[in-house]
């Protein structure tokens, strides 16, 4: 994995966290930034949500950079800006090297929604993906990002966001809602959970939602879907639990899992590489 | 009497997530509202670029249950789904006690079929003797089968278990409620 210590990645933001809640100064880090990810940047996005006191305002280079600017065209309480409004919707579905999509409800799934996901999709195809692995993380997507809708009960609409580059594909779901444990522990099937990287895992699992057992739960089966026989990074962060899986057996239980600083809500990150070649630059 | 409804252009190519199979839910039971009580409804997914498991759990599972109400009758067909697609079925059919039958061809009744879910071995048997004597009763089915020494009341609660799951029909003769295959061959495991 590429690192630069220039780079907002999620394991800066993790870092930061830890420097905020030891008291130790962030901004001359915050401010020699050159670059992001997108996952850094939208959890950074929810860390700043989720703290009273505010955090440094990012440097011209991120806010600059192809995913500083596509994240401006959109107002999000996540994003870099969380008023004005939107961009007038794109109709077309021309490829784009990034893009983002705030939705707050199930009514926001719609047209302009799904010309979003197609243009993710065909942004995928053109940078070497099969049509037929990016048309299943087009539908990963909507999986997510329904997820979050239906299970965050959160007041701050989701944030969703794509990227691509060099035979990769990536795209991040955040929200800063109850998160997964809270989520499961409401249903009497799940409430035995008692921590979060626990409730991550076993929402990764076939049919668990806080439905309960069997009763729904088929969206991250679609993620596993869409990158099976992929190279592919899942990263899945709520509360203080986080896993990550890496490469191209992306079993559950064989997932690492690691105890960030907590952040409320669920953050999913799923990237998809056609094959395993080193990123010209970070990826998470 | 069967009815053909090409999901592509009734619904969409895109058949995913769980909102989106609640709406289709009710989209099909509309358009089905009109079809006769006894009637094969072939769900054709010819053309349909994506499924999820979220919408075929919020779409085909109550969908079967709606079709098994006597007041509906009817008996569901999944036409042209692609291989890719059979696992999550199979989780849902195991989730919840259905059996989907699965088939391929373009216009009227498929000749064959492949079942999507399991049988216990009774059930199994007692499909196998529909789909080998085609209409027959549970009386008649005793007389067939002595060997096993199950009686009318026996088979014809084994019967009705295949009918409510939507794998063979139910007709009126008499005092007589014969049972008959939906589809001449059903490989069962296929």
């Amino acid at each position: 994995m590429v690192m630069n210590r220039d780079w907002l990645t999620v394991q800066l933001v993790e870092q930061l966290q830890e420097r905020i809640e030891n008291d130790q100064e962030i901004r001359s880090i915050v401010a020699s930034l050159t670059g992001t990810t997108l996952p850094g940047l939208m959890e950074y996005g929810c860390l700043r949500k989720s703290l009273v006191n505010s955090i440094p305002s990012l440097p011209p280079a991120i806010v600059s950079s192809t995913i500083g600017k596509a994240l401006s065209a959109v107002p999000s309480a996540l994003g870099l800006r969380t008023v004005g409004a939107a961009r007038p919707a794109r109709r077309r579905i021309d490829v784009q090297p990034a893009e983002f999509y705030v939705a707050s409800s199930e009514d926001d799934l719609d047209d302009n929604w799904k010309a979003f996901s197609i243009r993710f999709a065909r942004s995928a195809e053109k940078v070497g993906l099969k049509k037929l692995v990016a048309n299943g993380l087009r539908a990963s997507l909507h999986e997510m990002t329904e997820n979050a809708l239906i299970h965050s009960q959160s007041d701050i609409p989701v944030l969703v966001g794509y990227r691509v580059l060099e035979e990769t594909a990536q795209f991040c779901v955040a929200d800063v809602g109850i998160g997964v444990l809270a989520s499961l522990q409401s249903c009497s099937d799940f409430s035995h959970l008692g921590f979060d990287h626990q409730a991550i895992k076993e929402a990764l699992r076939d049919g668990v939602s806080r439905l309960g057992r069997n009763r729904g739960g088929m969206g991250f089966r679609q993620v596993f879907k869409s990158l099976a026989e992929q190279w592919g990074i899942l990263r899945f962060r709520s509360g203080e639990g986080c896993i990550v899986m890496d490469g191209t057996d992306l079993e559950t239980d064989r997932g690492s899992e690691h105890f960030p600083p907590g952040l409320p809500g669920f953050q999913v990150t799923v990237t998809c590489r056609s094959r395993d070649l080193a990123p010209s630059e970070p990826l998470l | 009497m069967s009815r053909h409804i090409e999901l592509a252009r009734t619904l969409g190519s895109d058949l995913q997530g769980r909102l989106l199979g609640r709406k289709h839910y009710g989209q099909t039971c509309e358009i089905l509202a009109d079809v006769p009580a006894g009637d094969v409804i072939m769900l054709d997914f010819q053309k349909v670029e994506v499924v999820t498991g979220s919408w075929a759990n919020e779409m085909i599972v109550p969908l079967y249950r709606w079709a098994a109400d006597p007041r509906n009758d009817l008996f569901p067909i999944l036409l042209n789904l692609k291989h890719r697609w059979d696992e999550e079925l199979q989780l849902l059919a195991q989730w919840n006690q259905q059996c989907y039958l699965w088939a391929e061809g373009r216009k009227g009744l498929p000749s064959r079929a492949i079942l999507i879910g399991s049988l216990d071995p009774v059930q199994r048997k007692t499909l196998d003797a529909v789909l080998q004597f085609g209409e027959i009763t549970g009386a008649e089915l005793e007389r067939k089968h002595p060997q096993e020494g199950i009686g009318a009341t026996a088979w014809n609660n084994r019967l009705r278990d295949l009918h409510m799951m939507r794998l063979v029909t139910r007709s009126k003769r008499g005092r007589e409620q014969p049972y008959s295959p939906i589809i001449k061959e059903i490989l069962i495991n296929g």
